[in-house]
């Protein structure tokens, strides 16, 4: 019998026999807020007594640990493979971890090894839930990503009020639906801004109500501009859970359950 | 590093095709990449201890080792692991002493090598792996 078989998939699907859910967000495009909406979430989970983790998978912008405030001398290795290093009770990977800051241009084909590569050989142990930050698009990263594990896992697809962002994340839907992907719900960020007992709406009235519908999706709610953030960035992970986005995002997770895989 | 983790991959895709085809295994060959940088010994005790421990099987494992190619998408530029290896001495193992083993996140991730090498011929990171990386079952050998 002579065949190239790829070790890697059996290892994937092992690593992910003992992760209860796989919730992946996702968006068409770019500065969407969803590496904070991904790490916000899986803090918010982690307060909740669930095992959490979270996986970047942005190859070439990843940002988490960034937000988690981890450098690579964090990650740990062992026999067994890469062990993730844990922030406020989230288990965080992020091939920024292993590039130690530095760009990473991995282009074509290699692209879709790279990340059968991480899914193989991060150690997650148990989990209740990993919350997987995709990276913005429909390139070979978010299809090898789905395809791998479409099975077991959820979508949370992200857009702005703005026209270009809803135009985007229509094709998007589209995509997954064909892949016949699970998709949670559409999650609208960025659909307001509150100043003084005032709504505003700097990106346009939100939208994306209309566009679950039409989609025939579940709409998982509105999130706020908050100006707070930049502040609680800085100042670590543990401030990202006081927000007025943390709390808009508590409630969603309350929608959440039950819509997930 | 994680020589004993490919290895229970690899045992555990040798065990699912062996079910599914209906067949009894008398030995297996693996090709790995040479960016992979597995230490062969390592990945072989393993192999045969995960093959007799998990599965009961005493069989014939053969290693063999792909040569890494990359080619410079600047310049066309094509060359081998060697031409670069001291780029990577240079960033994760310069303070090693004699006979240290140099760890490096391209061990784990082969892609990662545009983060830290460069091409020899004209120093651009876009590179593409023509060859050289991962780890893969060639064949498997049925009784």
């Amino acid at each position: 019998m002579k065949r190239l078989v790829d070790p890697r998939i059996e290892a994937i699907r092992n690593r992910f026999s003992k992760i209860k859910h796989t919730v992946m967000i996702a968006s068409g495009k770019g500065g969407v807020g969803k590496s904070l909406i991904a790490s916000t979430l899986s803090l918010i989970l982690s307060q909740r007594n669930k095992a959490v983790g979270l996986l970047d998978l942005d190859l070439h912008g990843p940002v988490t640990h960034v937000l988690f405030k981890l450098d690579e001398a964090e990650l740990k290795e062992s026999k067994d493979g890469l062990i993730p290093p844990v922030v406020n009770g989230v288990k965080v990977m992020s091939l920024g971890l292993l590039a130690r800051n530095r760009p990473t241009p991995i282009s074509g084909a290699n692209k879709r090894d790279a990340i059968r590569e991480i899914l193989a050989v991060t150690r997650w142990d148990s989990l209740d839930i990993l919350v997987i930050d995709l990276p913005p698009g429909t390139g070979d990263e978010v299809l090898e990503t789905v395809n791998l594990l479409r099975e077991k896992s959820s979508i949370i697809a992200i857009t702005t009020p703005s026209k270009l962002s809803i135009t985007v994340v229509s094709r998007l839907i589209d995509l997954l639906k064909a892949m016949k992907a699970h998709i949670a719900g559409l999650l609208e960020n960025m659909a307001y801004l509150k100043i003084n007992g005032t709504i505003l709406y700097p990106l346009g009235e939100p939208k994306g109500i209309e566009l679950a519908r039409e989609k025939r999706i579940n709409y998982l709610g509105k999130l706020p501009l908050d100006p707070e953030i930049p502040k609680a960035l800085e100042q670590g992970p543990r401030k990202l859970v006081d927000t007025m986005f943390a709390r808009e995002l508590a409630r969603v997770v309350e929608v959440l359950e039950g819509k997930m895989r | 590093m994680h020589e004993w983790s490919l290895a229970s991959s690899i045992v555990l895709t040798t065990k699912k095709i062996a079910e599914e085809k209906k067949v009894q295994v008398k030995g297996v060959d693996i090709v790995v990449g040479e960016l992979s940088q597995i230490d062969l010994e390592i990945l072989r005790d393993a192999l045969n201890t995960l093959f007799k421990e998990e599965l009961g099987w005493s069989i014939d494992v053969r290693i063999e080792v792909e040569k890494a190619k990359l080619k410079c998408n600047t310049c066309g530029y094509e060359f081998g692991f060697n031409e670069v290896w001291k780029q990577i001495k240079e960033i994760f193992c310069q303070d090693l002493e004699p006979g240290e083993e140099c760890e490096n996140p391209i061990h784990y991730v082969p892609e990662l090598a545009s983060s830290f090498i460069k091409c020899p011929k004209c120093g651009s990171p876009d590179l593409e792996i023509i060859s050289g990386r991962g780890v893969w079952i060639k064949s498997i050998r049925v009784g």
